[in-house]
């Protein structure tokens, strides 16, 4: 290591110390109703804080995921809806939910469970073939329901907690597991689909182009939409809760 | 999956939390659409429809409001278009309050000449609340344009609109309000021809738009024909107190139980989706479902309001805090940034009721229209009582409400009787804003408005 190069590893580090210490002391004038005196000792709960020690950096990815879909991802989405056709639009978008038939398959034989493998190979083998490469989603249609099922759900399945409250940049709030997890799915994916289709320009254009239009069109959250100052807070917490309890719903024996 | 159910579930996630605020419930019932057998506007406005309201339970009402089966179809009105307009150049806005820069409104223009209809939502709600829509579909459908305003309680409005940044006293917001109306108008007269001016506001919109009618009536700067209040509160301190003493009917601890509340609700909701995502419903029906499922009692749904209520008065409460930097609960020199830490500050948000903010802020304060008002003063001048001699059987004034509204204290609905006379609609069933999108309200509403003034 050169000694310009230690230098600045030093200068960095002290920097962050120096942060984070300047963060212990609070510099301002305590409010007129504190949470001590308002919460019944001890008892309390501070409502709606979820496990989120990274806040700092989740709050600034937060606010540049709102900008991003407010400069670059919702008025490619506002294009994209001006110049396509209805019918079009769903095309894709089962197209899409079609190859996560794949990952649907690959995490329900994980969690060891053959009859929703069983359900999603059907379902990917009817839609390619008769549902014209996932275009149509005749399957829905003929009563084979669709079992989403992704690496994150399947590390819950088998009692995996969510860790720690993690703001993915562009894809926004996650967790430690769903990571992981997402990760995990992508890599399969990437492993399972020939090389012969991934080095087509069909496919990059479907996966680096339409794919994440597609996802951002179907997705209806919008970042501070809630109206509350506490816009942060609420999503951490619906978000979190929402998919603790899909987990612990889909772990349950099916209903006869 | 298709894309509309991903809405559902995606708009449940994120709206989840102020799904039970009075003007948001329907948030979640606004994103699915489809229906069978709707009645079109004309079948509801034609002549009178019968009043086919099926719950009985005020609460009940209050919470799942009208099963989607009743509601009149309007899938032919646009979506009204958002606006936003800037009404203090010179004024600073914290950085954490970034995405609130300019006051948001929405207007729904007729191509010609038109009536226009200015709407205010009850607390906390702003343009996007499903009341709102409802509203503006009746109307719209109608033949008159209309602007969707926020609530002077709104974070959007306290931000952009309000003076001094203390809300609440509908005397007082009449002049933040007043000052929004003039400044959308002179925007949308040099666009479009409008006929003529109306004013409806709903819940506490509806006392807010009481008193903006007052003031128009002296100062007479756009002149109001005809002024309709929906399920008004009479005093609203009285029902601030109610709705306050809610939340405690199934949480004895308040706030203290509150997350685990919330959770069990969740929960209970999660049941009722397919299984794919947490809170991703089949249908519209699942506020309904719910209901006949776990037949919650009178007192969890009270608990539901109540709490549903606190959250939009901690909004409130916090914004306005921030803005005049008054140190009550955030620390007046202390910047609020985007990353500010405000576990603490929410956690002591949601246990500062209406109430409080009524004595401790309020009271104290020095407000740029009255000068320190005692609490006597500002709970007498927050009554409809207090603005009599103008209200007292004005023809251009309608009233619309429930017998049951569960905002009304005892006497609170004969006292407005003896206000409105003749110009009053009562309902016998719906609760406070249960029955709003049924084909029988609509028509009161449209009978209110077009009905000639003698």
């Amino acid at each position: 290591m050169t000694e310009k190069r230690r230098f600045l590893m030093l200068a960095l580090i002290s920097t962050l110390l120096l942060v984070s210490c300047a963060s212990e002391e609070p510099a301002y004038t305590l409010p007129q109703r504190q949470f001590s005196d308002h919460a019944e000792q001890n008892k309390a709960e501070k409502q709606f804080s979820e496990n989120d020690p990274a806040q700092t950096l989740n709050k600034n990815i937060y606010v540049f995921n709102a900008q991003l879909d407010d400069y670059v991802l919702l008025p490619v989405v506002n294009a994209y809806t001006d110049v396509t056709p209805d019918f079009l639009r769903r095309g894709i978008t089962n197209f899409f939910l079609n190859v996560s038939e794949i990952t649907n398959f690959t995490n329900a034989l994980l969690q060891i469970r053959p009859v929703k493998a069983g359900q999603t190979l059907s379902r990917f083998v009817i839609n390619t073939t008769i549902g014209l490469a996932g275009t149509f989603d005749v399957a829905t249609l003929w009563g084979v329901e669709r079992e989403p099922e992704d690496f994150g759900k399947t590390l819950g399945y088998w009692g995996a907690g969510p860790g720690i409250y993690i703001v993915l940049p562009a894809l926004g709030p996650s967790n430690l597991r769903d990571t992981i997890g997402k990760i995990a799915d992508y890599a399969t994916l990437y492993f399972i689909i020939p090389k012969s289709v991934q080095d087509t320009a069909v496919y990059d254009v479907a996966s680096y182009g339409l794919q994440p239009i597609n996802e951002r069109y179907t997705n209806d959250f919008r970042y501070f939409s809630t109206g509350s100052p506490f816009d942060y807070e609420l999503v951490r917490f619906i978000a979190t809760e929402a998919r603790e309890q899909e987990i612990a719903n889909d772990s349950k024996p099916a209903q006869p | 999956m298709n894309k509309q159910k991903v809405m559902v579930s995606i708009q449940l996630n994120v709206a989840f939390l102020r799904y039970v605020t009075f003007a948001t419930f329907g948030l979640l019932v606004a994103c699915a659409t489809s229906g069978t057998t709707l009645p079109s506007p004309k079948q509801a406005y034609g002549s009178q429809p019968v009043y086919n309201y099926p719950l009985n339970d005020p609460y009940a009402a209050t919470v799942i409001t009208v099963p989607p089966e009743l509601k009149v179809d309007y899938s032919n009105v646009p979506i009204p278009t958002d606006r936003t307009i800037t009404l203090f150049e010179e004024r600073a806005i914290p950085d954490g309050f970034w995405y609130q820069r300019g006051l948001k409104y929405a207007e729904l223009l007729q191509k010609d000449p038109a009536p226009l209809v200015y709407i205010i939502p009850g607390t906390g709600a702003d343009s996007q609340a499903s009341i709102m829509r409802t509203l503006a579909n009746i109307l719209y459908s109608s033949g008159y344009s209309v602007v969707l305003l926020p609530s002077p309680t709104n974070p959007n409005f306290i931000i952009n609109a309000s003076k001094d940044f203390l809300p609440g006293p509908p005397t007082h917001d009449a002049f933040d309000i007043y000052r929004l109306i003039q400044a959308i108008d002179h925007k949308i007269s040099q666009k479009t021809t409008v006929t003529g001016h109306m004013l409806v506001g709903y819940s506490l919109g509806a006392i807010d738009a009481a008193f903006t009618a007052q003031l128009d009536n002296t100062q007479q700067r756009i002149n109001f024909n005809k002024i309709l209040l929906i399920n008004p509160p009479f005093s609203l301190y009285s029902s601030i107190k109610m709705l306050n003493d809610y939340l405690y009917s199934d949480l004895p601890n308040g706030m203290d139980g509150a997350g685990l509340f919330v959770k069990r609700v969740i929960t209970r909701f999660s049941k009722l989706s397919h299984g794919e995502e947490a809170l991703n419903f089949e249908n519209e029906h699942y506020l309904l479902d719910y209901y006949t499922k776990f037949h919650p009692s009178d007192n969890q749904l009270a608990s539901i309001i109540g709490l549903s209520f606190r959250l939009s008065a901690g909004d409130m409460i916090f914004t306005s805090d921030v803005m005049r930097h008054g140190g009550y609960v955030f620390p007046k020199d202390e910047t609020f940034t985007t990353s500010t830490n405000l576990n603490l500050y929410l956690a002591v948000a949601l246990r500062t009721s209406f109430l409080d903010y009524f004595n401790d802020v309020l009271s104290q304060a020095d407000t740029s229209e009255n000068k320190s008002l005692t609490k006597a003063e500002i709970i007498n001048e927050s009554s409809l009582a207090s603005a009599t001699p103008y209200l007292f059987h004005n023809t251009k004034i309608g009233l619309i409400t429930n017998r049951d509204d569960i905002i009304l204290a005892p006497g609170d609905l004969e006292s407005l009787l003896n206000l409105f006379g003749p110009n009053a609609v009562v309902f016998p069933t719906g609760g406070h804003m249960g029955n709003i999108a049924l084909p029988a309200m609509a028509y009161q509403i449209v009978t209110f408005m077009k009905k000639p003034l003698p």
